[in-house]
């Protein structure tokens, strides 16, 4: 396992209410995967990116739970020792990458300087290897556009930028927030073949957040589907989509329209996902769910192994 | 009457932007399009950001006015119509945008931004107004009570439903609907197509669906249109254009999109390179070409008219197969 995270608990505490952004998360991510963490808005699957690499902004904090990588509790660490291991060992792909680079400077001397400052290299080391990952995420003319300024790149060049800087300490695990959302589709499958061969190719670890079935489908190992600041399902991609079993997670796959057949009706989800400061007793699903039970409004089922694999949070499955 | 609600023909939109100093750029975003929205229907425009897409719906309401071309509502020019008599026409067409957010006024109460057409309508009758607005907002399934709120303390979801009463309440017959469920979560936008599509049996609409996202354009329209680059390439009933497409655009992008069946995957697929081109109004050739893996030398001289090559399936393209 290259991360290993054990009831992890982020809470936002505000002046008049607690929220309850990630809560009781247990997560374990092999090596060599891409991880995909599926879920709407307010799931709280950016928080668990962030809190991965302890990047909670106040009034969030990590309220428990441990978040081991490899053999050392990031939660622990001193902001120093976390220094060793956030931009270095792990790195991001942001969500929006024209929001990520700063305007005024050019993509290349901002390559350079995270080279240079963050890892030590001198600038002929630095120089050879930004041109050595650029090459490895297949950006186009390479020489030409590190003299531009990020609004003068599409945002797919962008992204591949934000790759190159992303893979630049050549890191273990890397974490991609929702790398796609900005792009159009074209250029979207594009980066996640590039994501995929990370993994394939230089044996990389991801973990993608993203809110699209299809997205991981396509690109993901294994994936956990995240509702209300929990995880209610994982599993290997294939039995995940073959055979959902969480309500929830069935619901969210029938919702989605398809471009590859026709469907009569589809079917909506009832409700909206509950405020994070307001979470219902017991299952916290259980007010959108056609098969909730008695206890199922009581008490809150624990995620609960099928298999070595296959993990479940809902009383159907206990 | 004919069977044509809207009928843009050769339309032409361009934009002119500031480059260095004193130098100009014309950009053109709609470049000769012509289509046309049938009674009852719902006609799909598709393509990526920037393909010109928006402004085509913009255009066929007179929220912009194109630079060369006709636009045909019910049979009447309405290209060069100023103002005051484009309102005669307004009441029959509305427009839903992609952002609920952004799109409602965040100092107006659900009953003012409802009624607010009404009111540029010349509206004066208060209790006939009121009685318009409770009708649309019950159409669109949101409870009196929201009337005296503010957007913000509504859902997602609601706003939307609000931007969709607001586009009804002056009873339109042509709507357009641009992205409206592209910033709402799958959960809650399954339920908008279904209002969307029930509205439009309810009130026999006809709806110009703009969407980047094909599994939404699978769902709800009855014919496609692809939009590359400020062009139409191909436009076919949903069938054919799903089963059959039959320009390599079309293809490439049906191909790129990802989608949850167990066992497809990103590494089997092919992957077209490249990013869609600038079109200034020099531009020679297919604006696809230069991505094309069909491309030959005549692609690059000469600009593809769309052509009728099945019944009903036209598209632009010097290379196609079938």
């Amino acid at each position: 396992m290259i991360l290993k995270i054990c009831d992890l608990r982020v809470y936002y505490f505000l002046r008049d209410k607690v929220v309850r952004a990630i809560d009781k998360i247990d997560l374990e991510v092999p090596e060599g995967v891409v991880f995909g963490i599926v879920g709407e808005s307010g799931s709280g699957k950016s928080t668990l990116a962030h809190a991965i690499i302890r990047l909670i902004p106040p009034p969030g904090r990590i309220v428990s739970g441990s978040i081991f990588f490899r053999d050392l509790d990031l939660v622990k660490l001193s902001e120093k020792e976390l220094n060793k291991i956030r931009g270095n060992r792990i790195t991001m792909i942001p969500q929006d990458p024209i929001s990520s680079f700063n305007p005024t400077v050019r993509i290349g001397d901002q390559l350079l300087d995270v080279a240079i400052h963050k890892l030590g290299l001198s600038r002929r080391e630095a120089a050879k290897i930004i041109i050595e990952k650029l090459k490895l995420v297949r950006m186009p003319s390479p020489e030409i556009n590190m003299r531009k300024y990020p609004h003068e790149l599409s945002g797919g060049m962008l992204q591949r930028a934000a790759i190159a800087m992303a893979l630049l300490p050549d890191p273990d695990l890397i974490i991609a927030d929702e790398p796609t959302t900005a792009l159009d589709v074209t250029i979207q499958a594009a980066i996640l073949k590039l994501i995929r061969d990370l993994v394939d190719d230089l044996k990389k670890t991801v973990i993608l957040i993203t809110h699209n079935m299809g997205i991981v489908a396509e690109t993901c190992d294994k994936i956990a589907v995240m509702y209300a600041g929990q995880i209610v399902e994982l599993g290997d991609v294939y039995d995940m989509l073959s055979e959902p079993l969480h309500p929830y997670t069935r619901a969210l796959i029938m919702a989605v329209p398809r471009a590859d057949r026709e469907i009569e009706r589809l079917e909506p989800l009832v409700g909206e996902p509950p405020s994070l400061s307001d979470i219902p007793r017991g299952c916290r699903f259980h007010p959108r769910c056609r098969l909730a039970k008695p206890i199922c409004k009581r008490e809150e089922p624990p995620l609960r192994y099928l298999d070595s694999k296959r993990a479940v949070r809902c009383w159907l499955y206990v | 009457m004919s069977e044509v609600i809207l009928r843009l023909e050769n339309v032409r939109k361009i934009f002119t932007i500031k480059r260095e100093f004193l130098r100009k750029l014309n950009l053109v975003a709609v470049d000769n399009v012509t289509l046309e929205v049938r009674y009852g229907e719902t006609l799909a425009l598709v393509g990526e950001s920037g393909c010109g897409k928006s402004t085509t719906g913009l255009l066929s309401i007179r929220l912009l006015k194109p630079d060369s071309g006709r636009i045909i509502f019910k049979g009447i020019d309405i290209t060069d119509l100023g103002e005051g008599d484009l309102r005669k026409y307004r009441r029959h067409m509305g427009i839903v945008f992609q952002n609920p957010y952004s799109s409602l006024n965040p100092r107006m109460t659900v009953f003012d931004i409802v009624a607010e057409p009404l009111k540029i309508q010349k509206l004066k009758d208060r209790s006939e107004i009121r009685k318009r607005v409770l009708e649309a907002l019950q159409s669109v399934g949101l409870p009196r009570e929201i009337l005296d709120r503010y957007p913000h303390e509504l859902s997602g979801g609601q706003r939307q439903r609000v931007a969709i009463a607001r586009a009804l309440v002056t009873h339109p017959i042509y709507v357009v609907l641009d992205e409206p469920t592209a910033s709402l979560d799958v959960s809650i936008q399954a339920s908008i197509l279904n209002l969307l599509k029930d509205l439009k049996k309810t009130y026999g609409l006809s709806y110009l669906y703009i969407s980047h996202d094909l599994g939404t354009v699978r769902y709800i329209a009855d014919r496609v249109s692809v939009m590359y680059a400020g062009r139409i390439v191909e436009i076919a009933d949903k069938h054919s254009l799903f089963n059959r497409p039959l320009h390599p655009y079309t293809k490439a992008l049906l191909n790129s999109v990802p989608i949850a069946e167990p066992g497809r995957r990103i590494k089997n697929k092919h992957i077209l390179e490249g990013e869609p081109p600038l079109v200034t109004d020099d531009y020679v050739g297919c604006r696809f070409a230069e991505r094309c893996p069909y491309a030959d030398s005549r692609c690059f001289k000469e600009t593809p008219p769309l052509e009728e090559v099945q019944k009903n399936h036209y598209v632009a393209c010097w290379r196609y197969t079938t």
